[in-house]
């Protein structure tokens, strides 16, 4: 095939627009990511961290403490591991039912919706580690908000007791209210206010796919008998079914990842989350930059990225279809 | 009306030129003055401000020389040292906390004061506590000087203690002690309309977790690491009877266990606003419960009006007390451009003694340099004369480059996971074998550290 001059200047200029992306994927993407992986076959901690590449070769030895060092290391990694896929499973099942929930409530015609539309984003722009901080507050055993709420206004030692819920009290018949910052409460006590401020943004996706939608559509199966509840599952479902697939991907990625909410709930960087606290990232963090083991970390941040590479591989083999068709 | 015009101008000349030069003679004085950055930690209630009134002498003695102060928060101070450590960019001097000396030290980064101890009358001059952290293990050389020392002597209420009839001199043992707290939890006091508790300390979400256990496991008679630190004793006898009878407060129920869950502050807190009889903190506690609340002070609350402090009980078993001792260094860091000034700066907040007492009014902290003591401040004051007594009894923990990792990481995991294993207990049960596990699995990771550390070699300095 020929390609005349015009054409060939249009493919120069594609270029000169991509290549400003192409170099800086490489020089913040590409070589930090592959530096991180050179880094975990290497011995670097705290005496030979200036020492960079020429670091002494650590070979596999990084990975096989990970893993065969038989000591807390490998207890540590089980636990952020099993922590990391609840949290991210749960913030992402929350925020995606909540986001769908409350964009189906704002799709509907009420007087002031453009004002609830707006206060329901209200908790996706504070800061992540501010909600770390808030949240740390509120859950605090006795003088925290959500037990004063919950056991002191609503009563729901008593409430829940009718179903039977057993509470405990102390010698003087006061109730021990529940402690969410330490013990197996603790992974509730962070993934509570990350759907509390994720959410918004789902919400935000799914109405921008329920806008688009043509009411025609509906107005076809109306004439055609359909229900609200068979409109909803056969014909708003699949429709948003490319979002869900991106909102999906963009939650695991995220919640993965997560870090803020957690370091700053948990002693400001101080504190230890606890066993049923402890997610990869903050596991990773302590280990690069507070014991200053950077081949460890770095061998960490290695396999959490190839963990990762197998999700988007699964998301891909299960939405790429509706993704591209749509 | 050109004239007026003119006049104007003139005018406007006259008064702006002479303003214009001056402006410019200053812009040049101040351009040709060596800037020394200093990076230090929230020591006071206002850390810039109060460091700049310490600093306005030595920049008047030394016309020479400015110092820009920086203040780092807590929890990104060790990233930011060691950062700074390992990329050779950072700041002329700063705070070194004295824990972290020895690793710092280790990555070759600071600057060898040996020439400047001399001058200074060698270690004697400092309190010997301060100075152990100053040449850390493995090092040939001095790498810090001692600034201030944070002791942690036990608060007090006077008036709770008059209620039920003790006092404070009575108290000297851990069972003294305990006897105490017994008879104010059975006395039910309350005293302006607030319930009276008998001690509070807090949990695992905090910096200060092992600082709190440091004085009981020494006073048991045991220690974090043995004498060459090279091998744990944490679970030893005695260091492990030390952590059973700290934590036998919580189970005695003298130390609620939702105080568990909160932080050094807000516990500190709790005792300001008169929840509690009895509370552990530094000496800079003093000038926060001193100060008006316009100030961030506490003054003329119940606690403020009411408050002492004594010496820390000692084991019955009749082993020498040792107090905990913390506080912060100042070190130089190799790569300065500015050797010869900061070096004069370090000599005039160290080896100064109106400088150390300047500094000790201004936060509450203790003087590393001991002829400060000898100021009316401290030898006439009740309180201060118990702070002198712990420092010059106190004890640090090993001046090892691991010490850091291993109180950062693997001790404050571990007592972390013990108030977790007790806040998750029933209030009737009480889960001694499972604490007693996770200290022998700390005395394991310890271990563990240990010998990968003694694989790697220590840097000249």
């Amino acid at each position: 095939m020929k390609i005349d001059k015009y054409q060939l200047r249009g493919r120069s200029l594609i270029l000169v627009f991509v290549l400003p992306a192409f170099l800086f994927l490489i020089l913040f993407f590409l070589i930090p990511v592959i530096s991180g992986i050179v880094i975990s076959f290497h011995v670097s901690d705290k005496s030979t961290l200036d020492q960079f590449f020429s670091a002494p070769f650590a070979g596999w030895n990084n990975f096989r403490e990970l893993f065969l060092s038989g000591g807390s290391t490998f207890d540590q990694l089980i636990d952020a591991f099993r922590n990391t896929v609840i949290y991210s499973i749960c913030v992402s099942v929350g925020s995606i039912g909540l986001g769908l929930l409350g964009s189906i409530i704002v799709m509907q015609k009420f007087k002031g919706v453009s004002l609830v539309r707006l206060l329901l984003l209200f908790s996706w722009i504070v800061p992540s580690y501010v909600v770390g901080l808030l949240w740390g507050f509120m859950w605090q055993q006795e003088e925290g908000i959500i037990n004063t709420l919950l056991f002191d206004y609503l009563h729901w030692d008593v409430l829940s007791g009718w179903f039977g819920a057993h509470w405990e009290y102390t010698s003087i018949g006061e109730l021990i209210k529940p402690n969410w910052l330490t013990g197996p409460n603790t992974i509730w006590a962070i993934i509570i206010p990350t759907i509390w401020r994720f959410w918004p943004f789902c919400m935000m996706m799914f109405l921008a796919g329920l806008t688009a939608i043509p009411k025609e559509i509906y107005e076809a199966a109306e004439i055609d008998g359909a229900t609200k509840h068979e409109q909803f599952f056969r014909i708003t479902l699949p429709i948003l079914k490319p979002i869900f697939a991106l909102i999906v991907l963009q939650s695991l990625v995220i919640n993965v990842y997560s870090f803020n909410i957690v370091a700053m709930m948990f002693g400001n960087g101080s504190g230890f989350p606890g066993k049923h606290g402890d997610l990869l990232m903050t596991y990773i963090y302590r280990t690069t930059f507070q014991t200053w083991n950077l081949g460890l970390g770095a061998a960490l941040s290695t396999l959490l990225m190839t963990m990762m590479l197998v999700t988007v591989f699964f998301w891909y083999r299960l939405f790429w279809k509706d993704v591209h068709d749509n | 009306m050109s004239w007026v015009r003119g006049l104007v101008f003139a005018l406007f000349f006259c008064f702006c030129l002479p303003v214009v030069l001056s402006c410019e003679d200053d812009y040049s004085t101040e351009r040709q003055k060596t800037v020394l950055q200093m990076w230090i930690m929230p020591n006071s209630l206002d850390p810039e401000a109060d460091m700049d009134r310490i600093l306005r002498n030595f920049e008047l003695e030394n016309p020479g020389i400015k110092v820009e102060v920086t203040v780092l928060d807590w929890s990104v101070a060790w990233t930011k040292i060691t950062t700074a450590a390992t990329t050779s960019n950072g700041p002329d001097i700063l705070q070194m906390p004295t824990t972290w000396a020895a690793s710092v030290t280790q990555m070759g980064a600071l600057l060898s004061l040996d020439s400047l101890l001399e001058l200074a009358g060698g270690d004697s001059v400092f309190v010997p506590s301060a100075m152990r952290f100053a040449r850390p293990i493995g090092s040939d050389s001095v790498t810090s000087f001692p600034w201030f020392l944070d002791v942690r002597p036990l608060y007090f209420r006077r008036d709770v203690l008059a209620q039920i009839g003790v006092k404070s001199t009575d108290i000297v043992t851990w069972n003294d002690l305990k006897k105490t707290l017994k008879k104010i939890q059975q006395a039910k006091l309350v005293i302006e309309g607030i319930p009276v508790e008998p001690i509070g300390y807090p949990g695992k979400h905090d910096w200060n977790v092992i600082h709190n256990f440091a004085p009981w496991i020494w006073g048991a008679g045991g220690d974090f690491l043995d004498s060459t630190a090279t091998r744990s004793t944490i679970a030893d006898s005695a260091s492990i009877a030390g952590i059973m009878f700290y934590l036998d407060l919580v189970r005695m129920g003298y130390n609620n266990r939702r105080n568990l869950g909160k932080n050094t502050s807000q516990v500190s807190s709790d005792f300001d606003e008169g929840r509690f009889a009895f509370w552990f903190d530094a000496t800079n506690k003093t000038i926060y419960l001193d100060s008006p609340r316009f100030l961030g002070g506490q003054a003329k609350s119940v606690t403020a009006r009411n408050y002492s402090c004594m010496l820390p009980p000692s084991s019955p078993k009749g082993n020498e007390p040792w107090y905990f001792a913390g506080g912060s260094n100042l070190s130089i860091f190799r790569f300065t451009q500015h050797k010869r000034e900061s070096k004069a700066l370090l000599r005039y907040l160290t080896t100064r003694a109106d400088v150390q007492l300047s500094m000790s009014r201004t936060t509450g902290f203790l003087p590393a340099l001991n002829v400060t003591y000898e100021y009316p401040f401290f030898k006439e004051d009740e309180k201060r004369q118990i702070f002198q007594q712990m420092a010059m009894h106190s004890k640090s923990y090993p001046a090892v480059h691991y010490w850091g990792e291993i109180e950062t990481d693997i001790l404050l995991r571990r007592f972390g996971n013990i108030f977790d294993l007790i806040t998750a207990s029933p209030p009737d049960q009480w889960p001694e074998k499972a604490i007693i596990a996770e200290i022998q699995a700390a005395d394991r990771e310890i271990n563990h550290y240990i010998k990968r550390q003694h694989g790697t070699a220590f840097h000249e300095n």
